[in-house]
């Protein structure tokens, strides 16, 4: 019961809720700043 | 046909398969759409022309020697769009091949996981957001490299031809890391501790010091010798993305000094679940490691606590002192002030770790619960996806190609070929394209014009301006400066053309217009670039010397040779033996198991 119907629920459960908040997550957050309009362009920052 | 000899050519097929899946997923915008990617450091133009600076003869440290000459010569086989596709494709697929056909004793689903992990983890999700592929491509090598140093050391025992072989076929993987002086040195160490046995220990370091002589002959030659800003080593030093310091984060194979290259899951829970997972891996599936890679699991752990030890110096003060001080007083010395860089081997360490565990867990299960083992599997070869599921979201906009407009077509029209030099301007070594990525990018413009080009070399890193290393680009960026003071414009167009800037190259979509010297007229106006040309000659610069070009250019030459013809060599020997060539660097017990 536990390895075969528990366990697999379980797991897919999780694969799937990840998942998805991965891909909503990386498709619908905007950029915090519009760096076309800075004055100093910086390689990077900490 | 043998169901046994059809399995073994159908396991590697269908891994090589589930790579390839995952690096097309994670270079997706780049595969779906026309153009060029242009976006961070990951720069490629539609044919980069050959200078003697590609091969360290400029007047900047040789960091990415050999890696633009590699470039602009297979620029004259195919453009730089297919060239941006092939190599970058590549790379993941050769990193998530190698790992596991170095696991090869292991489960299928054991060595699918690790080939997975090999792609989609944080380290290689960071560098590629920073658009680091040489880095990633000695990262890949390097898988190759541990199968060949293992290979060399088997036949320690054996006569001198035999040894002289698996030296040759450890020279191929070398070669490849070693598109950048960083991926020389990580390679060459790997090859000589796993190799090193006392009939193979020179064959190894010979080895070891071809793949240096790129670079290093250059350095000692010339400007690269140029000592480095002190303040590079914090701006570029590991980073803490989450509470716990950048220890934990490099546990967690993250911590590079970017912030803007780290995914979002990275300082939540799941970059704690990561690290957690990576000490887990570690310890768990260090015995089972040992079993299937022997000789090469207790050596790549000593290269690997080297590297993890010299990415933390730089985060705690007296190591942060000691490597301050090397960049400062040591000609070359820059080149480790990137500390997780020197994760790299690590990296490889925990990638073989983790199919090693999963092999173990899975071994365990089928004896003892049968039921769970495709339960397992299924997790385990998903797991690098669910605890890194934002990887896309730094990647894609990196990797997103853009297309040039006509401006620098036009350019290079009035340019290529002359003499003289060309500055680039706004002057700061990357710019931000209204046409383009909303990522900074390294200017292009050394890399679109076949002729000298001079831009800044101060590196911004948030509110931080580190000095360069380039005293031609300072005296250009000083004269620049001059112009844009009262009555400075005369004597700033008489000092640039002292330094032979014959062109001036402006990007005229920047929201800061440069103030220009005197002496200069306007060759072409566009909407996106601007070209002035000196009304006056200017004094041109010399070259860097015969006998230094003749220098490195032969040992350029001899290191190409040798590279070529162990080529020849392990392709042949690999068609003899119909094996694939990974497969023929693995010792013998290794395959087909």
């Amino acid at each position: 019961m536990l390895t075969k119907v528990v366990g697999p629920i379980v797991a897919g459960a999780v694969l799937a809720g990840v998942g998805l908040f991965g891909l909503v997550s990386s498709q619908t957050a905007p950029p915090a700043t519009n760096p076309a309009s800075q004055e100093i362009i910086t390689y990077g920052d900490r | 046909m043998d169901p046994r000899a059809r399995s073994g050519r159908f396991v590697p097929a269908a891994l090589d398969l589930w790579v390839a899946v995952l690096a097309a997923l994670l270079l997706w915008p780049l595969l779906s759409s026309a153009g060029h990617p242009l976006a961070r450091d990951l720069v490629f133009t539609p044919h980069q022309p050959f200078r003697l600076a590609w091969l360290g003869l400029g007047d900047t440290p040789a960091r990415a020697v050999p890696l633009d000459a590699l470039v602009a010569l297979a620029d004259l086989v195919v453009g730089g769009d297919v060239l941006a596709r092939v190599t970058l494709v590549g790379v993941l697929v050769l990193a998530g091949g190698a790992a596991h056909r170095l696991l090869q004793g292991a489960h299928p689903v054991a060595r699918a996981a690790a080939a997975g992990f090999a792609v989609w983890n944080p380290f290689v999700v960071e560098r590629l957001a920073l658009g680091q592929w040489a880095l990633l491509s000695a990262y890949a090598a390097c898988f190759a490299v541990v199968a060949a140093a293992v290979r060399l050391r088997r036949v320690s025992d054996e006569e001198g031809g035999t040894r002289v072989r698996a030296a040759v076929v450890l020279l191929l993987p070398s070669a490849l890391a070693s598109v950048t002086p960083t991926g020389a040195v990580v390679a060459g160490a790997l090859g000589v501790v796993v190799a090193s046995t006392r009939g193979t220990r020179r064959l190894a370091v010979a080895v070891a010091a071809v793949v240096q002589l790129p670079w290093l002959v250059p350095a000692l030659l010339g400007a690269a010798g140029a000592t480095g800003d002190p303040a590079a080593v914090d701006a570029f030093a590991a980073r803490a993305e989450r509470p716990g310091g950048a220890l934990w984060s490099l546990l967690g194979l993250g911590g590079v000094w970017d912030a803007g290259s780290v995914p979002p899951s990275r300082s939540g829970v799941l970059g704690h679940v990561g690290s957690v997972l990576v000490v887990a891996v570690l310890g768990f599936g260090w015995p089972r490691l040992r079993r299937l890679l022997p000789e090469a699991a207790p050596r790549l752990l000593v290269v690997a606590g080297v590297g993890l030890g010299l990415a933390v110096a730089a985060t705690v003060p007296a190591g942060a002192d000691l490597v301050r001080r090397l960049v400062e007083g040591v000609p070359g010395a820059g080149l480790v002030r990137d500390g997780q860089k020197w994760l790299l081997p690590g990296v490889v360490l925990v990638v073989l770790s983790f199919g090693a565990v999963v092999d173990g867990l899975l071994r365990a299960a089928r004896e003892r619960s049968p039921g769970l083992v495709a339960t397992m599997g299924t997790v385990a070869v998903l797991l690098p996806l669910v605890v890194l599921p934002d990887a896309t979201r730094v990647v894609w906009p990196t990797v997103r190609p853009v297309d040039y407009p006509d401006d620098f077509a036009r350019v290079a029209q009035v340019v290529d070929g002359t003499d003289g030099s060309m500055a680039s301007l706004p002057w700061a070594p990357y710019r931000v394209f209204p046409w383009g990525s909303p990522l900074a990018v390294y200017d292009p413009a050394s890399r679109w014009f076949d002729v000298d080009v001079v831009m800044s070399d101060r590196l911004s890193v948030g509110p931080v301006t580190l000095g360069g290393e380039s005293g031609r680009s300072a005296a250009v960026g000083t004269a620049l400066a001059r112009a844009g003071r009262p009555g400075g414009a005369v004597a700033a167009g008489d000092e640039l053309r002292r330094l032979g800037v014959r062109w001036l190259l402006v990007q005229a979509d920047s929201s800061a217009h440069p103030a220009l010297p005197a002496g200069y007229v306007a060759r072409l106006r566009g909407a996106h670039l601007e070209l002035y040309e000196s009304a006056d000659p200017v004094v041109l610069q010399p070259d860097p010397g015969a006998l230094r070009v003749a220098t490195v250019v032969s040992v350029d030459a001899l290191v190409a040779a040798l590279v070529l013809a162990a080529l020849v060599l392990t392709t042949r020997h690999r068609f003899s033996r119909r094996r694939g060539l990974l497969a023929g660097m693995l010792p013998r017990t290794q395959r087909g198991s």
